[in-house]
């Protein structure tokens, strides 16, 4: 099942495994603490962190900084709630639609952004995102501005109902599981090797015999739908479909979790979404001004490292 | 056809356009030269509109407002270049864009801090108050004001680029910035002064702004959209380019929003066009940057590296 | 003899500078054709045309009769073309082993293949691992590309020039930066593949230019002012002019 050998003399595979059993202990863990806070909020981080997975692919394995994976994720989260708001709360069929449309938009988006590079596709990216951002807000029938509440939550029968917050938690985590294996397998197969390649030398895998735009595009796609199956969830969890999930300021919080857990990793989306999360948590119940302290720990951040939490580790070993 | 309503929109998009290039001249020069993603160039907009607003309302004068604005935010973006973000130069765009995001959040948080979450009123100078009579409609003076400051702002800065031996050292350094260093001219200095005349003129740009619009926290974030979307169009590290598409960008963004409601309306039914109409203005800029990036990648006017 | 490789009245203005100058060339099957001059001349202008990095402004090239002049350079390489780099193009963050593999990868049809680990197939592995031990390269199959010493990235080069399997090699600088055992050691590698592949070889080291080329075309100013055996080069007295005290 898993494409590389793993080393237990090294820490990571006992560190990931900590992180794993937490991960699935966290509602009787949040059963002790006697509140239900603990388990929505780690809902939450599970979300985060298969979103950006998602974003992952393409940025941390494809090396395209991409500032309009919101985009996919708000698709997710809309889809469900103008679905429940016309009586359609079938999960699957919500699912399915949701992602043959992020198919669609990814495919027409990526093929133009794929034309750019560097700055080019950041801007591009962003302003793909931004138009989407400004659909929602103009959907007045549907919220608009403030948004639409979910009528009813999706139902994936015969999954149990996802009005129970145990079984909500454990979808999304078997969903952030699938998501890790299939990324763990794809990066060590030869689609994942041409999309590692173009990112450490195009020039080299051009003149290989390699054409770029087809891999790239792949990978961007199907970067698309892992977010808007995170924004099918999202909404589910939230019980709301926001515009602000499209805003470019969640588009850029997603590249701060993918690079402060590290890129090109596996667990790096899931230790991003952790940290941050339980930092901004931390923070803001010490002060309503957290964002002044956040802001310049961000700043430190990108100025003292490129590998991310996880990425450091790895380095540490030797591994590239 | 409202034709004075026409003139004025026109001229509203030319005003937009001259804040819009205040704007992106340093966005573009910085990035163009020093190949630097600033995303936190709006807070240098709003903290000029901040600190101009709080003087104006200590003393009284529109002018002292302007200077230390301009003022405060270049000496703040000198000591930020010094200390922190040179260091970003030979990271790569990822870090540049966290690291800008982290900047902004910041500030963001800061003037909350310091001024409170409610938007900020400020006035314009008496003796700009009152229109001047234009093309059968009155056009209000201070409007005409910015237009004026921003064309002059223009031919200055392109006297300075293409007349001066520091404008030349600039655009010597866009295409061949190891030269100039190998030339004994202190290339960081040089940069460090670039970007603080760069946050300059968005500070002038907030300062002069500050009273037809909300000055609050944030007001810098989607004007900084816009801002990126000029100069991709207008082409990295030119400032003419920077010109030309902020008139475009000012104009297609202030007509799109004044007639497309109007234009959304011949080809659907009402409450249809009523709703894609406004959507249609705000998305108008970005398919017009796709479609300029699709035939020209490298923007209207492409500097060669 | 057929003529693999013929390049014909090829012209590339960068601005007002004419880089490549009504410039001919003509590689015949199984050769080892190498092309000198002096710095500046223009030989990886002329390099990044034949692999259609750069596009001519005009002239043509035509590769097995076929006229490639437009051709894009996967294009070019799924159809026999490999070049191996001045400044050596690896793939940081792969093995030795993997840099190779990706060579053979590209011509074994498509790569969506997104499940089976690649490290386990040996229809990758296997001619990966002969590639390396052409060059002698292959104890160092798993380390870290970047790990290995700038004289082993030149072999590392050539090797996944190689494993391409191509029908003509174009080696731009081979021997750039070794020292000078390292270079008698590629020469002497060099020389075992002749015949085997058809050479274009730029080179600025004479001694190893002279003892593997058949031929030699001088290129001066972006133009081929003479093509000859070793020997007719080294007497002609248009070349010692344009080589005055580079060598």
């Amino acid at each position: 099942m898993f494409p590389e050998s793993i080393s237990w003399r090294s820490p990571r595979p006992w560190l990931a495994s900590a992180i794993v059993l937490l991960l699935l202990l966290v509602p009787l863990l949040s059963q002790w603490a006697g509140s239900s806070f603990y388990l929505t909020f780690a809902t939450r981080i599970v979300v985060f962190a298969i979103a950006v997975s998602g974003l992952n692919l393409v940025l941390g394995y494809g090396g395209l900084i991409s500032m309009g994976h919101a985009l996919f994720v708000g698709l997710g989260a809309y889809v469900v709630g103008i679905g429940a708001t016309h009586g359609l709360v079938n999960g699957w069929a919500q699912l399915v639609i949701a992602l043959a449309l992020s198919a669609v938009v990814a495919l027409v988006t990526g093929l133009v952004s794929l034309r750019t590079r560097g700055i080019g596709f950041i801007m591009i990216t962003l302003a793909f995102n931004q138009m989407f951002y400004f659909l929602a807000v103009s959907l007045k029938q549907y919220g608009g501005d403030d948004g639409l509440p979910l009528e009813q939550r999706s139902s994936f029968a015969p999954l149990p109902s996802l009005d129970g917050k145990v079984a909500l938690y454990y979808l999304c985590l078997a969903v952030l599981f699938a998501v890790m294996l299939l990324i763990w397998r794809l990066v060590h197969s030869r689609f994942g090797y041409v999309l590692r390649g173009f990112q450490a030398n195009e020039r080299r895998m051009l003149a290989a015999g390699f054409p770029r735009v087809r891999y790239q595009l792949s990978a961007y796609v199907l970067s698309a739908l892992i977010c808007t199956v995170a924004g099918v969830l999202q909404a589910n969890l939230t019980t709301f479909s926001s515009p602000s999930y499209l805003s470019w300021q969640a588009s850029g919080e997603q590249i701060l979790i993918v690079v402060l857990g590290g890129m090109g990793t596996v667990m790096g989306p899931v230790v991003g979404a952790l940290v941050l999360l339980i930092l901004e948590e931390l923070l803001s119940g010490i002060t309503q001004h957290w964002m002044a302290i956040l802001g310049p720990a961000i700043l430190l951040v990108a100025l003292v490292s490129q590998r991310g939490i996880w990425g450091a580790l790895r380095h540490r070993e030797g591994r590239p | 056809m409202a034709w004075s309503l026409l003139f004025s929109q026109v001229l509203n998009g030319v005003q937009l356009g001259m804040l819009l290039f205040l704007l992106s001249a340093g966005l573009t020069l910085v990035f163009g030269i020093m190949n630097f993603i600033n995303l936190s160039h709006g807070s240098f907009y709003m903290l000029g509109a901040y600190f101009a607003a709080a003087t104006l309302a200590h003393s009284g004068s529109f002018l002292l407002a302007g200077l230390v604005g301009v003022g405060g935010v270049m000496l703040l973006a000198f000591v930020l270049e010094r200390l922190a973000l040179r260091r970003l130069y030979p990271k790569g765009h990822l870090n540049q864009v966290l690291a800008t995001l982290g900047l902004l959040m910041f500030f963001n948080e800061a003037v909350r801090m310091v001024w409170g979450a409610q938007p900020v009123f400020t006035s314009q100078p008496a003796w700009l108050n009152g229109s001047v009579p234009l093309f059968g409609m009155a056009y209000p003076s201070y409007r005409l004001m910015i237009i004026a400051a921003g064309i002059l702002l223009a031919a200055g800065i392109y006297l300075l680029i293409h007349k001066t031996r520091v404008g030349m050292l600039v655009r010597a350094s866009s295409t061949h910035p190891d030269t100039v260093a190998a030339l004994g001219v202190n290339a960081r200095l040089l940069n460090t002064l670039l970007f603080s005349v760069g946050a300059g003129l968005a500070a002038l740009a907030g300062w002069l702004v500050g009273p037809i619009v909300s000055v609050q926290s944030g007001m810098g974030d989607d004007v900084l959209i816009l801002a990126l979307v000029v100069i991709v169009i207008g082409g990295i590290g030119s400032i003419r380019g920077a010109f030309y598409a902020a008139l475009l960008v000012g104009l297609v963004d202030t007509m799109g929003r004044a007639y497309m409601p109007q234009i959304t309306r011949q080809f659907f039914e009402r409450s249809v066009a009523d709703a894609a109409g406004p959507a249609l203005a705000s998305m108008l800029i970005y398919l017009f940057m796709a479609a300029i990036l699709a035939v020209r990648p490298g923007g209207l006017f492409p500097t060669k590296r | 003899m057929s003529a693999m490789l013929q390049v014909h009245q090829l012209v590339k203005r960068f601005g007002g500078l004419v880089a490549t100058d009504h410039f001919d060339l003509s590689l015949e099957r199984g050769e080892v054709h190498a092309l000198i001059g002096p710095n500046g001349a223009g030989k990886t202008t002329v390099m990044g045309q034949l692999t259609g990095e750069l596009m001519p402004d005009e002239g043509s090239i035509t590769f097995d009769g076929r006229d490639i002049t437009r051709w894009s350079t996967p294009e070019r390489a799924l159809n026999g073309m490999a070049r191996s780099y001045q400044i050596t193009q690896l793939l940081e963050g792969f093995t030795v082993l993997e840099n190779v593999m990706l060579m053979v990868q590209a011509h074994l049809g498509h790569s969506f293949h997104a499940w089976k680990p690649a490290r386990q197939q040996d229809v990758l592995v296997k001619p990966a691992l002969e590639a390396l031990q052409q060059v002698g390269l292959q104890a160092r199959a798993d380390e870290d590309v970047m790990a290995l010493a700038h004289g082993e990235h030149r072999q590392l080069e050539l090797a996944m020039a190689l494993a391409m399997k191509p029908r003509l090699l174009l080696l731009d600088e081979p021997l750039a930066g070794m020292s000078h055992a390292e270079s008698m050691q590629m020469v002497t590698l060099l020389q075992s593949l002749k015949g085997q592949y058809t050479m274009l070889l730029v080179e600025h080291d004479m001694q190893a230019v002279f003892s593997l080329a058949d031929r030699v075309s001088v290129l001066v100013y972006g133009h081929a002012i003479a093509c000859g055996t070793p020997a007719e080069i080294q007497a002609d007295d248009r070349v010692r002019d344009a080589y005055l005290g580079d060598h």
